[in-house]
């Protein structure tokens, strides 16, 4: 099988369990305790606005009578697969979902993108630093590192992070370092403006602002290195296998003795070979975004989807409910497809016809 | 002989009668355990009856040490029997296994040191709240510090121990200090032990229980069988389980029952899969189709030739799922998504956030105990994978 018509395949396979879990959404949002009405209007409502708010949400038609379940359920399905998500009544009153959602990605993208890239810089060569010098006081003190990593709760790390850098802790210094910059709360507009427009040669070209570049990098920094602290330590741990592994390999050895150069080993058969077992775990970081985002955004007061996604389960909203888990369920299934798919180009031996 | 010369006489293996075999087994050894486990099951269940019908809501089933049994004390009872019946009893029963996984355990002293942590967690999670009193709210108590360190005199109301240039110093009676509203922070900690340990072990064992039967079922039996599970894991997998708790919440209130019920029937998938395809390798063996040439029917080779083969495999992997469950239900108690009657450590640290920089130590010390707790079970479970695993290894 080729390439394409595996990507093909894993797309068809991933429709049915999308479907799947959407019902799953369906039932529990529509026929579990929410009550929108009252999410909107508290206990007591006047019959009137209500019936109209039933008929915005399509439970009631035009006439009064009740839509059938079955009705409500394909127009939920459709207008989801369409990405005609309608609007949010509670968390923000009558703007449409794919509005204030919209809003709400860049934060959490940014943050995404820094924990990973913090987990990456800092486990990755650290654990193969250790699995390169195996037993050295610098592999041990890595080791002991990852583990202690590792094993941090997410949000106690966040809340004493967030306390010692805003409540005048012992990181106080850290909010007005280089430049001063609002590290707790989502700092207006530090992200619209991270493009500049520059001419160069006449021409406007789309540029990095450079101060508020760093003014954005600095205000995540603490809480991408909390989302990424678990995933950090797993990184290097399992780097630190990895390399211990191949490079007691006898292909390594033979390459040593034909006289390859070190730098050559380790860039070309140490590390591809290491990142095999490593793949995993930094698709699974991924995933703990997805999730783990909620606790460190509440905690940093950052304004993203994971907030969003608790105010809207709070407040019973559920349009935004079914359009945010809607997107969840479809990047955990693209993710994993294109781990699988990362898998088949690192290691060759894995096969496109195995599952 | 005169067989010899019967034209219908096939060669044939020795026929077994299964029955007559599972029935010897019923008496011999290996289910006198399942003989103990049910009786005290049937003991557990009668009491039950009584607390339910006899015993009138919210009165005390035992009122002589006033302990109102509550319903994931019932599910503690029956994981502490499995415990008993099918961990410390086979360890009993053959000491000289006892003893080869002691010398191997013993290599490693962090494993050890850890172990001894979560045994001692664990005893002080049992006897504890027996020994000492529920922690309960004294405004006027509240703030003290841990003893040997002191706060400023602005802080708490009535400072207990010594107060001197404008400090108050910690005490004996709070050695680990009070939370804001006055609760002792070291019997927190102690039903906290309660809280985790009762998380770990019932969640583990619902999880070790559908997740094995799953994935065993899923790899012998094959086919569409396989397929249909294996498909309702990958949706599991992909399905958010925080909603599902959120929406359990809103209909029947929070509570600790509700999560461990919640995320032992949604964790498992993990498992399923690692079950699943290590049993595939496992059915591969000869053995396996010895024992199906023999006639045994399919229950028979899970339950004697299958299970024992995954069941390492499988406790490594809950060892390291355990902390994971740990974290969460801290997370979701911080976000005060938790059991509110329950005092666990994700509470307190919640409590003490807005007063991390005067009263540091009501954060930091349940985070401390719930960061060894994670690291103690992080440790064993790589240990296990190391003993087990040669292929992971860490010592070259």
């Amino acid at each position: 099988m080729s390439r394409w018509s595996y990507v093909l395949k894993r797309l068809v396979l991933a429709v049915p369990v999308l479907v799947f879990a959407l019902t799953v959404t369906f039932m529990i949002l529509y026929l579990g305790p929410l009550d929108p009405v009252t999410a909107v209007f508290g206990q007591e409502y006047n019959p009137s606005d209500a019936l109209q708010l039933r008929k915005d949400l399509g439970l009631v038609r035009a006439d009064g009578s009740p839509v059938p379940l079955w009705e409500q359920y394909i127009d939920f399905m459709v207008r989801l697969f369409t990405f005609n998500f309608g609007q949010s009544w509670v968390v923000a009153s009558e703007v449409s979902v794919s509005t204030l959602i919209w809003n709400k990605v860049l934060p959490t993208v940014w943050l995404g993108f820094w924990s990973v890239i913090v987990a990456l810089v800092v486990g990755l060569p650290l654990g193969f630093y250790a699995g390169l010098n195996p037993n050295t006081g610098g592999d041990y003190l890595a080791s002991f590192g990852g583990i202690v990593w590792r094993a941090m709760p997410n949000f106690w790390l966040a809340v004493i992070l967030a306390g010692a850098i805003s409540q005048g802790g012992f990181l106080e210094g850290y909010r007005t370092w280089i430049i001063e910059t609002q590290v707790i709360g989502t700092p207006r507009g530090t992200l619209e403006t991270l493009l500049m427009d520059v001419e160069l040669l006449g021409i406007a070209m789309p540029m990095v602002d450079p101060t508020n570049f760093f003014a954005a990098v600095k205000w995540i920094l603490p809480a991408a290195l909390v989302l990424g602290s678990s995933s950090m330590g797993n990184e290097m741990r399992i780097g630190r296998t990895a390399v211990l592994e191949t490079i007691n390999s006898n292909y390594v050895e033979t390459a040593r003795a034909k006289g390859v150069s070190s730098w050559k080993i380790v860039s070309k058969h140490v590390f591809r070979n290491a990142m095999v077992p490593l793949l995993p775990v930094i698709m699974g970081e991924f995933y703990l975004l997805i999730g783990g985002s909620v606790l460190v955004e509440l905690i940093f007061n950052i304004n993203g989807l994971g907030r969003l996604f608790i105010s809207a389960a709070f407040g019973a909203d559920v349009t935004v409910l079914g359009a945010l888990l809607f997107i969840f369920v479809t990047m955990t299934l693209v993710f994993n497809i294109i781990q699988d798919i990362l898998y088949t180009m690192i290691d060759p031996r894995v096969g496109y016809e195995s599952e | 002989m005169a067989t010899d010369t019967d034209p219908d006489r096939i060669e044939r293996f020795e026929d077994i009668d299964w029955q007559a075999t599972e029935m010897r087994g019923g008496l011999s050894a290996v289910s006198r355990k399942a003989f103990g486990l049910l009786l005290t099951l049937a003991a557990v269940c009668v009491f039950f009856l009584y607390d339910y019908y006899l015993v009138r809501k919210r009165k005390p089933t035992v009122p002589v040490i006033e302990w109102d049994v509550s319903q994931v004390d019932w599910m503690f009872m029956v994981t502490l029997a499995v415990i008993f019946f099918y961990v410390l009893l086979p360890l009993y029963e053959n000491p000289r296994m006892t003893r080869y996984y002691w010398r191997e355990f013993r290599k490693n002293r962090a494993a050890v040191f850890s172990g001894g942590f979560l045994l001692f967690v664990f005893g002080t999670g049992l006897v504890g709240p027996l020994l000492l009193p529920k922690p309960e709210i004294a405004l006027e108590l509240g703030y003290q510090p841990p003893v040997f360190t002191s706060v400023s005199n602005n802080y708490p109301i009535q400072c207990v121990g010594e107060a001197a240039n404008g400090r108050c110093f910690g005490t004996f009676q709070h050695p680990l200090g009070t939370t804001g509203r006055g609760k002792d922070i070291f019997r927190l900690i102690v039903y906290g032990m309660t809280v985790s340990m009762q998380i770990g072990l019932i969640t583990g064992l619902i999880i070790i229980t559908i997740g094995t039967i799953v994935g065993a079922v899923a790899a012998y039996v094959g086919g569409l069988a396989d397929e249909v599970l294996m498909r309702y894991v990958d949706i599991q997998l992909t399905f958010p389980t925080f909603l599902l708790y959120l929406l359990l919440i809103y209909l029947f209130g929070q509570s600790l029952f509700m999560f461990i019920l919640v995320f032992g029937v949604t964790s498992w998938g993990l498992i399923a899969r690692l079950v699943r395809s290590e049993a595939l390798q496992r059915t591969e063996e000869e053995y396996i189709t010895a024992a199906q040439s023999a006639g045994a029917p399919n229950l028979y080779v899970i339950w004697r030739h299958i299970l024992p083969n995954v069941s390492s495999t499988v406790i490594t992997a809950v060892t390291l799922l355990i902390p994971s469950l740990l974290l969460y239900e801290a997370g979701l108690a911080f976000l005060q998504l938790g059991d509110p009657s329950i005092p666990s450590w994700g509470q307190v640290i919640s409590a003490g956030r807005s007063d991390l920089s005067f009263a540091w130590w009501i954060s930091t010390v349940p985070g401390v105990f719930l960061f060894f707790t994670i690291l103690a079970f992080n440790f064993i479970g790589d240990a296990l994978r190391d003993a087990l695993d040669p292929r992971q290894t860490t010592q070259e």
